[in-house]
């Protein structure tokens, strides 16, 4: 799955203790919701978002620290080539 | 009259106060998420280096380092700040409702050192009602408002509200007194608010945090409420 901001791969980032997250478009919150609820994956969205330089604004979602970094990119890459 | 003003200015206080915490906790955030966004997604480069710990991180460390800030440290800070504020809140309005009734004080007795000392009648009901407020607020939240019910009658917060006050003062105390791991205390004081069993981590999602702020705000403002009415 693409972010469609940066026009770059989604990455699941690295929160260590505090679990894996995800920065991504408001507008494909849905999208991923989707994938991880799929998966039986804990988390949560932030109420808030950012948007820098005018582009669109972008949010994160934040997941359990049960998950890790690397299964959570498996679900979203596979999903990425089921497009 | 001047009871009904000090429990307006004590109430634009603490308002004003938890409006200011939470903006903190948001803007923090979305600092710390425009940070993220910079580098991770648009592929900045960052370094900060602390002189005083020599510590030294780049964009990938801060990038860890910010979930942990927010989903952690700010969301737990921020909510300890909440709960601070509903004591000083609940020990401003019970000092003002007893400076102005201290019949409810009547059976209290009082060492005949504070009397020998004090500058004059005031000052000794003063030393009563700060006594009485300090040892209150050791004890359960719900003896917080047992005493302010049967004190001054207001009628307020809920039972239900009680509860889930006193589940937000056990998980602040958590990470005050247990390292952020639900214990028996825990589960004891919570009740049937309980949220997580003894020996589980304790989190504060933003919904909960959320959730905890509006309540004690209501709760702040329905007490005060109630209490102008009657002064």
């Amino acid at each position: 799955m693409m972010n469609t901001s940066a026009q770059r791969p989604l990455v699941v980032l690295d929160g260590g203790a505090a679990g894996p997250y995800i920065m991504l478009p408001l507008t494909q919150v849905e999208n991923v919701r989707a994938i991880l609820d799929s998966h039986d994956v804990s988390y949560w969205v932030d109420t808030w978002a950012v948007s820098l330089d005018e582009n669109p604004y972008m949010t994160v979602i934040n997941i359990s620290a049960k998950f890790d970094v690397d299964s959570i990119q498996r679900m979203i890459d596979a999903a990425n080539e089921a497009e | 009259m001047a009871t009904y003003d000090e429990i307006r200015d004590l109430l634009a206080r603490v308002l004003k106060d938890l409006d200011a915490v939470h903006d903190y906790y948001v803007y923090t955030k979305l600092a710390w998420r425009t940070i993220v966004q910079s580098t991770q997604v648009e592929g900045r480069r960052l370094r900060y280096l602390n002189p005083i710990t020599g510590n030294e991180v780049n964009e990938n460390a801060i990038a860890a380092l910010s979930q942990h800030y927010v989903k952690n440290y700010l969301a737990r800070s921020t909510l300890e700040e909440f709960v601070a504020l509903l004591e000083e809140f609940m020990s401003g309005l019970m000092r003002v409702w007893l400076a102005a009734f201290p019949g409810s004080l009547a059976k209290k007795e009082v060492r005949f050192g504070v009397i020998l000392s004090a500058r004059d009648r005031d000052s000794i009901i003063q030393e009563v009602i700060d006594a009485e407020i300090h040892a209150l607020l050791y004890k359960k939240v719900a003896d917080w408002f047992d005493y302010l019910n049967h004190t001054a009658k207001l009628g307020c917060p809920s039972s239900e509200e009680v509860g889930r006050i006193a589940e937000i003062k056990a998980t602040r105390d958590v990470f005050v007194h247990n390292k952020g791991l639900a214990n028996s205390v825990y589960v004891q004081k919570a009740g049937q608010f309980a949220r997580f069993r003894a020996g589980d981590p304790v989190e504060i999602s933003e919904e909960y945090h959320e959730q905890s702020w509006r309540l004690l705000r209501k709760v702040v403002q329905d007490l005060a409420e109630a209490a102008l009415a009657k002064s």
